[in-house]
């Protein structure tokens, strides 16, 4: 590296500094926040939205607490033009080939994602930082409005995931579904019936910690542990699931087509904190007389697992191949076939699950 | 190559560009370069295991030749595969403190050399931006994967 190349490097993470600063400087009087509960973590939530502080902490605040084990975490959703500050997009020495910025805030001991912006039109992604030390996320965006739609589906998603990473942990985009505290976990890629299974199964008795993303702790069993209070499916799949059509009419449906809804107003007392994990499932929508499961190759599983988690967690994907590793290898791996039957899917992950813990 | 060089050959893993997983004997390895990940074990994991803690090739080869020429050729072909894929490559001789696991294996009649390449993450790594403080992580999880 040339000398000056190092001096703008080291001028850019100055930049960085400077701003993770002035935003842990920013007194809350600026702004609104919320406290609560996800997995252990004390979280606290600081927007200049008041909008964004109640919908995001209405999906991630715990109803059921689990004792705080971890030092708080802080998580600052702020929009540049509320505070009168520089865009982040007028940060010139940030942009770079791809890399640049995450070296910048790593010459910081801090992880980082800034995603180029199309030429010509405005930066919709937000800049995102979080130094490891101080426990601190900043999601800076030139204005909420350039939220992309699907952010508020699965609220602070990189900077949880960042979080997690700093203690061992991973966000990882899978369900979970449990019997008496012991489950399964169910991963695989858009489409595949991640949502679908979670759903028959709470619809059948089942407990769940999430259908989208969980976080996965290192316990021995591994654990699946609940981030989010929602639940996403498009209408024909709920349509076919007793009580949620009524249920569900008012909901508009969402940028990728699905309805968001809280399952517990449907399934009172579904969602559960912790789930210890004890096989991995992926479901395969394939209209079978009978859902029927097939033990395979953890390798095949890993297949299945890391690219989801390279791809939709940035900033932390060498983490992500290294956890989808352990995690493949740790715990059994099923391949489910699923019948056309919501509750026939339902009653065989359960009866799965406790002939798996028995 | 000669029997002296060979003795002389020491590699090591070659970090930054490669990331490794040790769990439950199988060794994981991601080529963030190629964006290739290999999966070895049985006696291709101890094989790597011994030459990332430094015994020479030529010490791994000639002490396995003393038990069945057939695997000690296999194995130096299959070293000579992790420098062509880029997950090692030649360093300076170090010293090593313990006995080569390879050939407590070969004794014990472990002859499978399982070594396997995936390229299906191969576009996904390649189009992105590693975060270098990730590649240093140490995870919680690695301990009790250790155990």
């Amino acid at each position: 590296m040339s000398c000056s190349s190092a001096a703008s490097l080291q001028n850019a993470a100055e930049s960085v500094r400077q701003l993770v600063n002035r935003v842990a400087a920013t007194p809350d009087e600026a702004l609104s926040t919320a406290e609560f509960v996800v997995a252990d973590w004390k979280v606290r939530l600081r927007s200049t939205s008041p909008e964004i502080t109640e919908i995001y902490s209405s999906r991630l605040r715990s109803r059921k607490p689990l004792a705080v084990h971890s030092s708080c975490l802080t998580l600052n959703l702020f929009e540049a033009s509320a505070l009168g500050w520089a865009s982040p997009e007028s940060y010139s020495e940030w942009r770079g080939p791809p890399g640049h910025f995450e070296s910048i805030v790593g010459k910081l001991g801090f992880r980082g994602v800034f995603h180029k912006a199309i030429e010509g039109e405005p930066g919709r992604d937000p800049c995102t930082i979080f130094d490891p030390n101080r426990q601190m996320g900043v999601q800076l965006i030139e204005t909420m409005n350039n939220l992309p739609p699907w952010d508020v589906g699965a609220p602070c998603r990189i900077l949880l995931n960042m979080g997690a990473v700093s203690r061992g942990w991973c966000l990882v985009h899978a369900a979970a579904l449990s019997v008496g505290g012991d489950g399964v976990l169910i991963v695989g890629p858009g489409g595949a019936g991640k949502s679908g299974t979670t759903l028959a199964g709470v619809s059948t008795g089942l407990k769940t910690a999430g259908d989208d993303y969980v976080l996965v702790c290192p316990t021995s069993p591994p654990a699946a542990l609940r981030v989010y209070n929602i639940f996403k499916q498009d209408r024909d799949r709920l349509s076919r699931i007793s009580g949620l059509v009524g249920a569900t009419t008012r909901l508009k449906t969402n940028w990728n087509n699905k309805l968001e809804f809280d399952p517990e107003d449907v399934f009172p007392e579904c969602i559960v904190e912790r789930v210890r994990l004890h096989a991995i499932l992926a479901p395969k929508i394939a209209y079978e007389p009978r859902t029927r499961l097939l033990k395979i190759d953890p390798q095949w599983m890993f297949q299945q697992l890391a690219p989801t988690l390279w791809t939709q967690l940035p900033g932390t994907q060498v983490s992500g191949f290294r956890f989808a590793t352990w995690l493949t290898r740790s715990l059994p791996a099923y391949s489910v076939f699923l019948s056309d039957d919501p509750a026939e899917i339902g009653d065989t992950i359960g009866r799965f699950i406790v002939e798996l813990t028995s | 190559m000669t029997g002296t060089a060979a003795h002389l050959r020491v590699l090591e893993v070659a970090k930054p560009d490669c990331v490794t997983e040790d769990l439950h004997g199988e060794i994981v390895v991601l080529n963030l370069v190629s964006g290739v990940y290999f999966s070895l074990r049985n006696l291709a994991a101890a094989v790597w295991r011994d030459l990332a803690a430094g015994h020479s090739v030529g010490s791994l080869i000639s002490g396995i030749s003393r038990v069945d020429e057939r695997i000690a050729v296999a194995t130096a072909e299959l070293i000579d595969k992790f420098e062509q894929t880029g997950i090692m490559r030649q360093a300076s001789p170090r010293p090593v403190e313990t006995e080569p696991e390879s050939l407590a294996s070969v004794r014990t009649g472990e002859v499978r050399l399982t070594f396997e390449s995936f390229d299906d993450m191969k576009e996904l790594v390649l189009s992105s931006p590693v975060h270098i403080s990730d590649i240093d992580d140490q995870m919680g999880w690695q301990d009790a994967a250790r155990t």
